[in-house]
């Protein structure tokens, strides 16, 4: 371990985000670990963080644990308060409007329906929530949302419960679902896997019936963690929200970097959206897309006015 | 005055109504949230009316406090007159900025958001600030100065105040 005093002058220290640190869970049976508060605000004052470590260090704990139910309602709020963003930059009807051209390709390539749209780690399952209540597929499709989190699963059941939609949520590993996605889908997921741990979570993605993943990220660019910032400031009310989402648009991964890993797989994979328009003007969200080699020329033709986005697919 | 009166509290309405708003986003996760919203713009103009009737209040007591009452009345108007010039051209831009939001592109929608509503919120308390600041510029006695600035110092926090207002009702939903 090295304290934060021991840290290289001028090295980069290592980017932490609070609300990877105050859960814990075991990948294998999804039961939740306890988390001692201490040992993760020593984890961020050693990464030189302070008002990180400070966020923690105020949140309830019993014989030095984190509470639980403190942490989980914390974070439902965080994640209301991100869907807020969301809307603001209308990411449901983004997807949207990627999946139906995605769909459409895979109408016309021969891909049997229905489609089976996974959210990877959907949180309280907003984009899925959205689909199943305002898009119109012409395809079947089935709407799948997946988080490790248990808390937040229960409230994106209890959200769509409360709106009547046709969708579902699950406590499960995406990959590990009897009947693995036709389309995997993720929102600023991307980050939260580094090094081997990023080729790994993509080399996964190469199952039988899987056509396609679709990944949007914070895309790094100068602009990035000043307007993320503004944004974060003005927008979000609990200070875990506004230091998570300024350290997530700092540790974006690039192109290069998503592109040398998803590359590991048998799809054909580029970047989609990396601009607005054909400005050089950098959109805040880039998109990760993988898609079956034989499905591409499908999809060029269906993405319509919208093929000039999409980057070079290899 | 009665028009200078009249355009003041409607464009404090407005701000009112926006502010519920702002207060009220983020806290609701469902997708269908337009009577959330209306709730939410009802609650921002109810809270618009007590703060309309405190300037009042501050008002009154400066043209009592002041040594000409009808010359503090006069330049209050001037005062009022002037700081719609400064509102004025606020709430058009974005008034303006929610016509292009009607365009259906997600990108435009999108970016109405980032490079207008985003600093537009972030710049509100400098513009209640400016908007006082440039009507007293034209010169104004002692109660009159006194009043602009309690005016800025309910205005200016009136967006915080609602969040506050906004927490409470989480807790006890309203």
């Amino acid at each position: 371990m090295v304290g934060v005093g021991e840290i290289p002058a001028g090295s980069r220290p290592e980017l932490l985000e609070i609300s990877d640190l105050i859960v814990d869970f075991d990948i294998e049976t999804m039961s939740r670990r306890p988390v001692n508060r201490d040992e993760v605000v020593e984890r961020l004052s050693m990464v030189g963080d302070r008002p990180a470590a400070r966020i923690v260090a105020g949140m309830p704990a019993n014989d030095g644990v984190l509470d639980p139910d403190a942490v989980d309602r914390l974070l439902i709020r965080v994640h209301c308060e991100m869907q807020r963003l969301s809307e603001e930059f209308q990411h449901g009807r983004r997807v949207f409007e990627f999946l139906a051209s995605l769909l459409a390709a895979l109408d016309q390539a021969g891909v049997p329906p229905p489609y089976r749209i996974v959210d990877i780690g959907c949180g309280t399952g907003y984009v899925i929530r959205w689909l199943s209540a305002l898009a119109d597929f012409p395809q079947e499709v089935e709407l799948i949302g997946v988080d490790f989190n248990e808390a937040l699963v229960r409230e994106a059941q209890r959200l769509s419960a409360a709106e009547q939609l046709d969708c579902r949520f699950e406590v499960i590993n995406a990959f590990k679902m009897a009947r693995p996605a036709t389309v995997y889908l993720s929102t600023g997921v991307l980050h939260h896997f580094r090094g081997d741990g990023l080729d790994d979570f993509l080399l996964q993605h190469d199952q039988p019936d899987t056509q396609a993943f679709v990944h949007y990220d914070f895309q790094p660019t100068p602009l990035a963690r000043p307007g993320a910032w503004a944004f974060h400031y003005i927008r979000m009310r609990e200070p875990l929200s506004r230091h998570d989402g300024v350290v997530s648009a700092r540790r974006a991964h690039d192109a290069d970097t998503l592109l040398k890993s998803a590359r590991r797989t048998s799809f054909a994979c580029g970047m989609y959206g990396t601009r607005v328009w054909k400005l050089p003007i950098p959109r805040v969200f880039h998109t990760l897309l993988g898609v079956r080699p034989d499905v591409i020329d499908a999809f060029r033709q269906t993405l319509g006015r919208r093929v000039g986005r999409l980057g070079p697919l290899a | 005055m009665i028009s200078t009166v009249f355009a003041l509290y409607v464009l404090l309405t407005l701000d009112a109504m926006f502010s519920g708003i702002c207060a009220a986003s983020g806290r609701d996760a469902r997708i269908d949230k337009r009577a959330y919203f209306v709730n939410a713009m009802i609650h921002g103009i109810g809270w618009g009316q007590v703060a309309c009737l405190l300037g009042l209040l501050i008002l009154t007591v400066a043209v009592y406090a002041s040594s000409d009452p009808g010359l503090a009345v006069e330049q209050m108007v001037g005062v009022g007159g002037r700081m719609i010039r400064v509102y004025v051209v606020y709430a058009v831009t974005i008034l303006s900025f929610f016509v292009v939001r009607a365009i259906p592109s997600v990108d435009i929608r999108s970016m109405t958001s980032t490079v207008a509503f985003g600093p537009l919120t972030l710049v509100r308390p400098a513009v209640i600030v400016l908007g006082i600041g440039w009507g007293l510029a034209g010169g104004a006695q002692p109660s009159v100065v006194v009043a602009g600035l309690l005016i800025a110092m309910l205005m200016v926090p009136f967006r915080t105040l609602l969040n506050r207002w906004f927490d409470l009702a989480e807790r006890s939903p309203l």
